[in-house]
């Protein structure tokens, strides 16, 4: 057996098992070793054979979700381990935000109010730009600022339904605080498994919505609008993608088990699906 | 190449659709290849799971030298079947059980499918180490010559030699089992 001869085989098995050309068309390449080859390449198809199995597709799926649950646990504990820095950033935070407020208390609280129905553009807007951020600093806790954002990023797809009805420019700025706050939400959720729970479809919701305005608004934009429109569309999609991941990691109920000692139930997590079984089995045959 | 470096920057930063993406692009081929060493459906599910877990382990240190991420998650794979074998013993009289064939549903057709593939398994299992290898890395695994020389330390040239070898051995015991269910 020479190496040309090597070479050759390791040619045609390329063809056949990546390409998808038949044994017949090797041969007619290599008319010389075609006796040797056939015999060779047939044995070489038969292991192929072996590529019609697969993992059961509930297992598959519930595998894919205790990875990305696993992952989700790895990136909390990386957050925790910055947790000091972050409590220092902030606490300056907070103490801007009070001085924020306390401006726009002596300003006059009716200003915030008339600013409410403004529109990117209009002279009060950056007047409810503000007021908004005055909240989120004074909003604790991860749930409540989650749901924050998500109010904001709504509140950004109704001025921008309200621009294009008014016939009025939609700016790149109000596009761009549309996408970052939804990826504020989006960064939350991935490391905060509790809070996925709890907010993943709706996330899901709003970037769903986030898709099919931008999408019904390019229909009937000017064309110089169309291309901002459209890269904002590519990015709320890539947000809709990232939402339905995260609703994906939620454990669905077909991965809870009964765990015998315990006699309750709780997530397999990183279980092995014959620990599961072999539990199961032992619960349920006295 | 500039695609695979940013996917291995994903991973290393655990980006979530990086490692979804992995999951959806490598997971059949890893429990196939897994399926054919262990030879048991539910023990091939668990290996193949924990080769992504302990990929999910080892990505911060993942050092990423221009070979495909493949290379990296077989290599995982095949240490994860080796020690799985070196554990524990019992695990060798497990039955050779029946496999989920995924691409038809007519249950007449799955079955002679199933029996197929266990004889392949079974010639497989005859071949020498280094055999088996190749074959289940290269058939199973769908990896080129040249990724399976890098798992396995070998030259690609050695990895051509052990591929004609092993094809020629499975072709002898392939054709002398059909001779024999024949004459049977």
């Amino acid at each position: 057996m020479n190496k040309g001869f090597e070479d050759i085989l390791n040619t045609c098995l390329d063809r056949i098992t990546l390409k998808g050309d038949t044994i017949e068309q090797c041969l007619e390449s290599y008319p010389e070793q075609a006796v040797e080859l056939e015999p060779l390449l047939r044995a070489a198809l038969s292991i192929k054979e072996v590529s019609s199995i697969g993992p059961r597709p509930e297992f598959r799926q519930a595998a894919k979700a205790r990875l990305l649950s696993a992952l989700a646990a790895k990136e909390r504990k990386r957050e925790r381990r910055l947790l000091p820095l972050w409590s220092w950033q902030r606490r300056w935070a907070v103490a801007v935000a009070m001085i924020l407020v306390l401006f726009l208390v002596l300003a006059g609280g009716g200003t915030v109010m008339a600013s409410s129905d403004s529109l990117p553009g209009d002279r009060l807007y950056p007047v409810k730009i503000a007021a908004e951020k005055v909240r989120a600093f004074f909003t604790f806790g991860d749930e409540a600022k989650a749901n924050l954002h998500m109010e904001f990023a709504e509140r950004r797809v109704k001025e921008i339904e309200s621009l294009a009805e008014g016939g009025r420019d939609i700016s790149e700025s109000v596009l761009k605080v549309m996408h970052d706050e939804t990826d504020w939400v989006i960064r939350l959720l991935n490391r905060n498994e509790s809070l996925r729970k709890k907010l993943a479809v709706k996330l899901q919701s709003l970037t769903s919505n986030q898709k099919e305005v931008l999408q019904s608004l390019i229909e009937l934009a000017p064309r110089k609008a169309e291309i901002r429109l459209r890269e904002a569309l590519r990015r709320a999609e890539d947000a809709y993608r990232r939402a339905v991941i995260l609703r994906e990691m939620i454990p669905k109920l077909e991965d809870l088990r009964i765990i015998p000692w315990r006699n309750s139930y709780q997530p397999a997590e990183l279980g092995t699906s014959r620990a599961i079984e072999r539990a199961n089995s032992q619960y349920f045959i006295p | 190449m500039q695609d695979e470096e940013t996917f291995v920057r994903g991973l290393k930063r655990r980006d979530p659709e990086a490692w979804a993406r992995l999951y959806e692009e490598y997971f059949p081929r890893i429990y196939r290849y897994v399926a054919l060493r262990v030879r048991n459906q539910t023990e091939a599910e668990d290996l193949a799971e924990q080769v992504f877990l302990k990929a999910l382990e080892s990505s911060p240190s993942f050092r990423w030298r221009g070979a495909p991420v493949s290379s990296w998650l077989f290599r995982i794979a095949r240490n994860q079947v080796i020690d799985y074998w070196r554990t524990d013993k019992s695990k060798r009289t497990l039955p050779l059980n029946e496999f989920l064939v995924s691409d038809t549903i007519d249950p007449e057709r799955a079955a002679e499918r199933n029996s197929e593939i266990r004889q392949m398994i079974q010639a497989v299992g005859q071949l020498t180490e280094a055999q088996r290898d190749v074959i289940e890395l290269r058939f199973a695994g769908g990896l080129p010559i040249s990724e399976v020389a890098n798992i396995l330390g070998k030259s690609p040239g050695a990895v051509k030699v052990l591929q004609h070898s092993a094809l020629a051995t499975l072709r002898k015991k392939l054709s002398g089992w059909s001779n024999h269910e024949q004459r049977l």
